[in-house]
């Protein structure tokens, strides 16, 4: 067992994600599609307008065009992590809409998932009710009859850091994750002030206990975000993300930030390759995303000829996101 | 070496004593009881004493092992919501609590989470709290209370950057959820408040982690969980952090104008308002800064009828109970500082002074 003081030895310094890839440099690229040359992985992407839509019937045919069916599904219990980082009902769009959180759980359910349950544990806000409150998802999951799981205040397990990308011996995570069979990221489309976007990896924060981590969880600040991202992803190993960009945030995200519609849906079972995709529709460079060009190669994708492309195209539905005017975020659009 | 007085136990063998210090008269202790027609309050009793998870304690959810934050929670929700029947079960209950919480307290004084999650000491002002209020376990209390003083949030000018990027203090330490990170509102707040129940009001850790929390005060009102700006714009206000720094600023007695903005804030944000543990904890700080709004009694039975039940309902109960009751602020602001600064030995003095 671990008093998680001991564990943090290494201070962070600002803005460590872009600082990242700034100390990459301009070999990261050459360098990483050469790491994952043997690497592949579909993304598919798919318009959808409005919350309103058919959203059970894109991601339907979204997820048969990566190769998946009902025999995928058919009776696993599967995890749903939203992004839910803190409560606003005037601002939507830092939390993952609650129409895209039903449709996928529906989608499960119709092919014969043995259990469908939403999992978070809110980043910013230790009454993870109040955040549910104030999303709209409470509700939704009232009236779809869904469960919830705070992943903040469940049983822990600890389990050996094996990605050692930062300097913690060990990760605690919720039990809940345990008794899953497949793990969905469904983070919403946004840029982050720190480590340039937030989308199915950086999502993973959200499943770390603020129990064990705080609120935020600054253990994973000072261990740097961008390797504790790595860690987190490799220890979770999420089966699936599909990323909410049909109303996406800009400028000083993940809180702050101001609505932008994308009207898109992202996804894919390979989380970087997914990610990749997504910083391109944001009009971004994912080699200038520090925790990107860690995760090529390692785990997974994320040069554009590795990644097999479906549905839309890149082209068809990008669209230039702000990102913060600071010297330090300027060159994830070089 | 006993360094901290026997405090008055705000329960002893007289009804509680929250009654002899003249915080609550006698009648206003007695929950109303109709076997035919219970009072929410007493259903919430009832429920909460009937999902402890083990003998000794409560967990998060009703399975799990107990933990120290939810069982110090329950513990004083029943002890200030009894009545002169359930007195004696309610103190066997808190007592069997208070003494395992004092089985899991490491030797250095932190108290972890749980028996099985070992760290990482945020919980340890839950635990002063509960014993203060059983006046119990004075030489676990004396570790933890030292413990305590020990931590601090990491501080430091890291330059002009940082001081761009973030728009408050950094030079001020509270304390972390985290031992090795920075100082958040919401574990400063408890420390205060475990601190000035412990007697050390007056310490300088006290005050510097009320300076902290006054610096952390939104421009317009209310805390967030910890900045108050960044990259220039103010972050939003959220109940339960401008409510435990409302305490903390009651306990300490400070009438200040972030005060006012956040019991403004929490006012305004009151009526849409139903998860019980934001509204516990608001109900308990407006309380405390005698800003009670009409119509609080309803909102909390509306708040119990939703989560009633629920699997994860521990905190909720207990918050619940908690703002229901007038006495509930004292049995976490209350202090009795005069009496502490007479037992602090010389070494403790010591430390003292290095802050």
């Amino acid at each position: 067992m671990n008093r998680l003081g001991e564990l943090v030895i290494k201070r962070r310094s600002f803005l460590t994600g872009v600082g990242g890839a700034l100390a990459t440099g301009l070999g990261a690229k050459h360098l990483c599609d050469w790491n994952e040359w043997s690497l592949r992985a579909p993304v598919f992407v798919a318009k959808a307008s409005s919350y309103e839509v058919d959203l059970e019937t894109i991601i339907k045919n979204g997820l048969m065009e990566l190769g998946q069916s009902p025999a995928w599904v058919k009776g696993k219990a599967v995890l749903l992590k939203p992004n839910l980082v803190e409560a606003s009902d005037r601002a939507p769009h830092i939390n993952t809409h609650p129409a895209v959180v039903r449709a996928v759980a529906e989608v499960f359910r119709s092919w014969g998932a043995g259990s469908v349950v939403v999992a978070e544990g809110p980043g910013h806000c230790s009454d993870t009710q109040l955040v549910l409150d104030e999303s709209g998802l409470g509700p939704t999951l009232r009236e779809s009859n869904l469960e919830f799981v705070d992943l903040n205040h469940d049983d822990v397990v600890f389990v050996s850091n094996r990605l050692r990308q930062t300097a913690l011996a060990q990760l605690a995570l919720p039990a809940t994750l345990k008794h899953a069979d497949l793990i969905v990221s469904l983070p919403k489309m946004k840029t982050h002030h720190w480590v340039g976007v937030t989308l199915s990896l950086k999502n993973l924060f959200g499943v770390m206990p603020g129990i064990v981590y705080g609120w935020p969880k600054n253990v994973l600040h000072f261990a740097g975000i961008g390797p504790s991202i790595l860690d987190i992803a490799a220890a979770v190993r999420p089966h699936l993300a599909i990323v909410d960009g049909i109303i996406a945030m800009e400028g000083d995200g993940p809180i702050m930030g101001t609505a932008k519609h994308a009207g898109v849906l992202v996804m894919g079972t390979n989380l970087p390759a997914v990610d990749a995709t997504c910083v391109r529709i944001m009009g971004l460079n994912p080699w200038r995303v520090g925790y990107l060009v860690g995760a090529s190669g390692r785990l997974g994708p994320v040069s554009e000829r590795h990644i097999d492309q479906r549905g839309e195209p890149i082209a068809s539905v990008a669209s230039r996101f702000e990102i913060l005017n600071h010297p330090s975020l300027a060159i994830l659009r070089s | 070496m006993a360094i901290f007085p026997r405090i008055e136990p705000l329960l002893g063998s007289d009804l509680y004593c929250l009654q002899k210090r003249g915080t609550v008269s006698p009648a206003s202790t007695v929950v109303e009881t109709d076997s035919l027609n219970p009072s929410w309050q007493e259903q919430a009793r009832r429920e909460l004493a009937g999902i402890k998870s083990s003998r000794c304690g409560w967990s998060y959810g009703r399975r799990g092992a107990p933990c120290v934050e939810p069982t110090v929670l329950a513990c004083l929700a029943l002890l200030v919501s009894g009545n002169e029947e359930s007195r004696g079960d309610d103190l066997a209950h808190s007592r069997r609590a208070a003494d395992w919480v004092a089985a899991i307290q490491h030797p250095d004084g932190l108290l972890p989470i749980s028996q099985v999650v070992e760290g990482p000491g945020w919980t340890t002002p839950f635990a002063i709290l509960l014993w203060c209020t059983l006046a119990v376990h004075d030489s676990a209390r004396a570790r933890a209370v030292l413990w305590l003083l020990s931590l601090a949030g990491n501080t430091g000018d890291r330059g002009a950057e940082a001081r761009a990027v973030v728009g408050h203090d950094q030079t001020l330490a509270g304390w972390p959820w985290v031992e090795g990170t920075h100082s958040w509102v919401e574990p400063t707040a408890m420390s205060i408040l475990a601190l000035g129940r412990a007697g050390l009001g007056n310490h300088p850790r006290v005050a510097k982690g009320t300076r902290m929390i006054l610096d952390r005060a939104l421009p317009h009102g209310g805390w967030n969980c910890g900045n108050k700006t960044v990259f220039g714009r103010e972050l939003r206000p959220q109940p339960v952090p401008t409510a435990v720094s409302l305490l903390a600023l009651a306990a300490q007695g400070i009438r200040s104008p972030a005060a006012t903005r956040g019991v403004d804030y929490l006012q305004r944000a009151l009526p849409g308002l139903r998860a019980p543990i934001s509204l516990g904890w608001s109900l308990l700080a407006l309380r405390a800064h005698q800003a009670m709004p009409p119509g609080a009694d309803t909102a909390l039975e509306r708040a119990f009828s939703d989560c009633a039940g629920r699997l994860d309902s521990v905190r909720s109960l207990a918050l619940l109970l908690l703002a229901s009751r007038q006495e509930s602020p004292s049995l976490l602001t209350s202090s009795d500082s005069s009496q502490a600064q007479r037992h602090l030995t010389t070494k403790d003095m010591q430390r003292e002074s290095s802050w």
